[in-house]
């Protein structure tokens, strides 16, 4: 086009500043958007909804595992084995990991005091591309795919590249998190003085994205095995869980649940409306945590005799260990406030969740031990008495490897890493979705998800007892792991009640927000930075109000007029 | 900046100007889960290669047929080595403004990125090693040189993506924090030839 008209500018003193264009609301709003506060809200509720399906899948092999050695609810044992798979890909990968991701992305920037996230469209894609996969990864299993023998070659390539498509979206996320982390703190923000939920944001970021790549690497092993004519060991059928089942045990399945660590230490010293004595210890334990739950050198299928090395051995204990020094910390605090903590849903879940995580430690601490027996003999081996005890003591434990004492640890874990979750949803509801989640809710979710995730952790761990493999089996029968069974799927369904009422006190809250819901910025008298903002956050988080200095782990408490603590003030 | 100096009334107006160097951190957390991403391939190639050596004394790993000159992966290992002096000679242009200099020393990085590439096709066509359900070793191989192709790939696409930022840019150095980000990718790109190199192609 040709432009012939003269252009006269304006005065500069009568130009008027450019009228920012409006963002799009509803679904081109939720499709092109790139606030933190929106793809956080979005990863929430999809994998809320993506962990009823895990949890179906659950319960379906529960069931299944109840009528042994007939199949009453698969077609066949290939079905069998590939909904494990599915259920375990999935309880991690669409639902725990997701999840986390979720609340992070919305709350880390707040508790930083940041604008947003350092990278806003990869956040945005991050999200898109997990769920694509997600979708992918579904649909693969279900026209045969799977990480099982006897599926159907494409199927199986497909699902392999899906689960890479998204365990590389939740590596891509994690990596906008620590960078965000890194580059957008304000002056006196410095790492140490971070929330302890970002703090373990930021741990447990650090562990993915050096844990999580080795799994990538594993599947894309598997993939380029079985592309060629005849798959040589990585992509033959009964190789390929195997090739996996590391992120999904001991000491690697720990990695998914330290957020839950940071949620239980930022809802405690509200409660009691008392700070944190002893917060660098505190931190310290934390980092601890994510660096002894690294556990992808730790793979059985390449090393057969890794659950039996001292690293092993030593990592879990000292784990367990790590776990009892965290809960003494949390202890101190009742003894500092000299009172007990005002009653609240929150509390009562992050108090679940972390009774789930002790249970989780506590048999993770005698999975640990079952592997110690070999060096522990050797080391009695001039002693034939002592060698005759520790194999009585010990070989129960002994046997409970490839036994469904992994699942049962693995659900506790999860399940325990949910609960710290769910507590993070309902604490910072107000952030969320511009409204308080119903106490009555809180506890009945509370009771509901602890009582079914101990249930069906402990019921694995009495069929692993029984001897039952981990691995879907029709040559296992016995009438005790047959009613452990019955109860895990009581546990399960317990699981589905419990989800069903976070769920939709979420979508109530999700509702509430689209007709512009709001409430006090504080509710609970907080100390950290997001308790600054409004409640639901404005666009750039603190478009108006200069933060408060940045002084202590807990700014908000140094501003309150006493000087201390303002805390557990409103319910 | 409206931050006060000091005392009980001190606003932080830092969360308006966050820290720089935004792209290079993240570029340095992209780089370590790619570091971890050939860790974890090079931990199961090793793993496998010890398991058959040791099951099979005195076989080679590599399977008869196939030949795996060391002439390509050194002259690789060379060029990315060249590389890294043209990659920091771009970033010390860019600091400078000097567009002539930074044009010329990312199109020689990039060339010699291409240059890889066509190294690597000409010792895939020379190797002769063929997935076939035979050996061990050739998925293993082809899954660590094709994961490096895609790394080299990836890395000159993001140099690409850098050099016109701030080659269209009033200034070079407006977007150091970008090209300094190009050179960190490029620099672990090379780290990891070099490990490949020694432990796949020499200790074959």
């Amino acid at each position: 086009m040709t432009a012939t008209e003269t252009h006269v500018p304006a005065p500069v003193s009568h130009a008027l500043p450019p009228v920012p264009k409006a963002p799009p609301r509803g679904l081109a709003g939720l499709l092109s958007s790139g606030d933190h506060k929106t793809v956080g809200r979005m990863w929430i509720i999809t994998s809320l909804l993506l962990g009823g399906f895990a949890l179906t899948c659950g319960l379906l092999l529960q069931l299944e595992r109840a009528s042994l050695p007939d199949l009453g609810v698969f077609p066949g044992i290939e079905s069998f084995r590939q909904v494990f798979g599915l259920y375990r890909v999935s309880l991690i990968f669409l639902f725990a990991l997701p999840l986390w991701i979720g609340l992070a992305t919305f709350l880390v920037p707040l508790q930083i005091g940041a604008r947003g996230v350092a990278f806003p469209r990869a956040a945005a894609a991050a999200f898109w591309v997990w769920l694509t996969g997600a979708g992918i990864l579904i649909a693969s299993w279900a026209i045969d795919g799977g990480l099982a023998p006897g599926g159907e070659q494409r199927a199986v390539e497909l699902s392999l590249l899906a689960f890479a498509m998204v365990v590389g979206a939740l590596l891509a996320a994690t990596a906008v998190l620590l960078t965000t982390m890194f580059t957008q703190r304000p002056r006196g923000m410095t790492l140490e003085r971070m929330p302890i939920f970002s703090w373990s944001v930021l741990v447990a970021g650090a562990v993915w994205l050096l844990s999580l790549p080795v799994l990538v690497a594993n599947l894309v092993i598997m993939w380029v095995d079985l592309r060629g004519p005849e798959a040589v060991r990585y992509g033959a059928g009964h190789n390929l869980a195997e090739q996996v089942s590391w992120v999904f045990e001991q000491p690697q399945v720990f990695v998914f649940l330290i957020p839950a660590v940071g949620v239980i230490g930022e809802i405690l010293p509200v409660a009691f409306g008392t700070p944190q004595r002893r917060w660098g210890v505190m931190l310290s334990l934390v980092g601890l945590v994510g660096a002894f739950s690294f556990g992808a050198g730790l793979q059985r299928f390449f090393s057969p005799t890794a659950q039996t090395t001292p690293v092993y051995v030593v990592s879990g204990i000292i784990l367990a260990l790590l776990i009892v020094a965290l809960l003494g910390g949390w202890a101190d605090l009742g003894r500092t406030a000299g009172r007990l903590p005002r009653p609240s849903g929150h509390l009562a879940l992050a108090l679940s969740a972390l009774g789930v995580l002790v249970f989780a430690a506590a048999v993770g601490f005698i999975r640990t031990l079952g592997g110690a027996v070999g060096f522990l003999r050797s080391f009695a081996r001039h002693n034939e008495s002592w060698q005759r005890d520790l194999d009585r003591a010990l070989a129960p434990l002994d046997d409970l490897r490839g036994t469904t004492a992994a699942t049962g640890l693995m659900h506790l874990v999860v399940m325990a890493a949910v609960l710290g979750a769910v507590a993070g949803l309902f604490y910072w509801s107000p952030k969320i979705f511009g409204r308080r989640a119903s106490h009555a809710a809180g506890f009945g979710a509370a009771g509901i998800l602890g009582a079914g995730a101990v249930l069906v952790g402990s019921m694995g761990l009495v069929a692993g007892f029984l001897g039952q493999p981990d691995r879907p089996s029709m040559h296992f029968s016995s009438v005790g792991a047959e009613v452990a069974a019955v109860l895990g799927a009581i546990g399960v369904i317990g699981l589905l009640v419990g989800l069903a009422v976070v769920v939709i006190v979420m979508v109530r809250g999700a509702l509430d927000l689209i007709g512009d819901s709001s409430t006090v910025p504080d509710p609970w008298g907080g100390h950290t930075l997001e308790w600054a903002a409004a409640s639901p956050p404005e666009a750039e988080n603190f478009p108006d109000s200069p933060l408060p200095a940045v002084r202590s782990a807990h700014p908000l408490w140094d501003e309150a007029p006493s000087g201390g603590v303002a805390g557990g003030s409103a319910q | 900046m409206s931050a006060a100096a000091g005392g009980t009334t001190e606003t932080v107006a830092a969360a308006i100007v966050p820290r720089r160097r935004t792209l290079q951190v993240g570029t340095g957390f992209a780089a370590a889960a790619v570091l971890m991403y050939f860790g974890g391939l090079l931990g199961v190639y090793f793993s496998e290669r010890a398991d058959f050596l040791r099951a099979n004394p005195g076989e080679s790993w590599i399977p008869p047929g196939a030949r795996i000159e060391l002439t390509a992966p050194t002259v690789m290992a060379w060029t990315l080595l060249l590389s890294v002096v043209t990659m920091q000679w771009a970033v010390h242009a860019t600091a400078r403004d000097d567009r002539r200099h930074t044009l010329m020393a990312l199109a020689v990085t990039a060339m010699f990125g291409v240059a890889v590439i066509n190294q690597t096709a000409f010792q895939y066509a020379q190797m002769g090693l063929v997935i076939d359900g035979g050996s061990l070793a050739a998925p293993l191989i082809y899954v660590i040189s094709g994961s490096y192709l895609a790394l080299v790939v990836a890395a000159l696409v993001f140099l690409f993506v850098m050099a016109v930022r701030s080659l269209t840019a009033p200034q070079t150095s407006v977007h150091l924090d970008g090209v300094t980000a190009a050179a960190l990718a490029w620099h672990v790109m090379v780290f990891v030839y070099l490990v490949i190199w020694v432990g796949v192609f020499v200790t074959k």
